[in-house]
């Protein structure tokens, strides 16, 4: 099922669960209105998670679980931020899920 | 209790059928879950780790572009038949990942250490 | 004058071996999906007679897709081209 956002006299096409169809649309200023649809303010970690994780999509063609974000992040930034609890504090619904939604990419696969 | 051991097997090329996708999506999945999986490459399956491929022409996704991120989930048992390869005028340096090349009695020797073996 | 169309991997299907024993000078071959893999076949008894072959043809897309290049002896085709073929040749045959 279709459903979409009104955003800036745009049309963005979502899915039901609000993961951008496109992920061409995306753009800052749009991430910042899903982060808000969220309930997320979003702060320079936020958007380092956020820019990671398109990053890794550009990279990989695939949206990142929760353990390889983990796995990749700790990799580039340290286990500092590659750790769960970390994450988890910045998305806290679930940082593979909100991060991948916010970053304007499909829902990792089979995620739970 | 030790958790059992994954093979998935490739046994076909990519972009003609699906099946290939369906490996790796099972393979994400599994690593995700912590299993321990191993990916084996038999047969047209090494098709599937040929680098330069352009899916996009017949409007496939690119997932061989994925195999490089199975180190984030743990993957590290990459295998690839070498009859398989030489039959297919192919070496180690036509592949997008690095992997481990075993001769058949090698292979089927690394497979055996599986308790569980799947095919596409 | 027929042309052929392969459209499965002859390292995993016997069509290509089929059709080569069934050719005539004045036919064509066109390699399309998994029949491209054909191109890497040269550690195969079936290459020589296959690119011996005049009118041999692979389709640009699947070549690509599949990240496999052509020999000269290979003419590479779009589909606006593919269609041409199928109306110069009296008879297709899609293996």
């Amino acid at each position: 099922m279709e459903q979409s956002i009104e955003f800036n006299g745009r049309t963005i096409l979502v899915d039901k669960a609000g993961y951008l169809l496109n992920n061409q649309d995306w753009d800052e200023a749009l991430a910042l209105h899903l982060a808000q649809r969220e309930g997320i303010e979003m702060t320079d970690a936020h958007w380092e998670v956020v820019r990671f994780v398109r990053a890794f999509y550009q990279e990989f063609n695939t949206s990142p679980a929760i353990r390889a974000l983990v796995k990749a992040m700790e990799k580039t930034y340290g286990p500092e931020k590659g750790n769960s609890r970390y994450l988890q504090r910045l998305f806290p619904e679930g940082p593979a899920k909100q991060a991948t939604k916010l970053a304007g990419l499909p829902k990792p696969a089979k995620c739970l | 209790m030790t958790s059992k051991r994954i093979a998935i097997i490739n046994r076909t090329a990519p972009h003609g059928h699906s099946q290939g996708q369906e490996a790796l999506d099972m393979t994400l999945v599994a690593g995700s879950f912590g299993q321990d999986v191993g990916l084996f490459f038999l047969d047209d399956g090494v098709f599937q780790l040929l680098t330069g491929q352009k899916p996009d022409a017949v409007l496939r996704k690119n997932y061989s572009k994925t195999f490089a991120a199975l180190e984030f989930y743990d993957i590290d048992t990459l295998v690839v038949c070498q009859q398989s390869l030489q039959a297919r005028g192919l070496t180690q340096a036509d592949l997008c990942i690095p992997v481990q090349v075993l001769a058949p009695d090698a292979l089927r020797e690394a497979l055996a250490s599986f308790n569980h073996i799947v095919s596409f | 004058m027929i042309l052929h169309l392969l459209r499965a991997s002859p390292f995993s299907d016997q069509s290509l071996c089929q059709c080569l024993g069934r050719v005539t000078e004045q036919d064509g071959i066109v390699l399309m999906q998994d029949a491209v893999y054909a191109l890497r076949g040269q550690e195969q008894a079936w290459y020589n007679p296959m690119t011996s072959v005049s009118s041999l043809y692979a389709l640009k897309e699947d070549i690509e897709a599949r990240g496999i290049s052509a020999p000269e002896q290979v003419h590479v085709i779009g589909y606006p081209e593919l269609v041409t073929l199928t109306l110069k040749f009296d008879n297709v045959i899609s293996w």
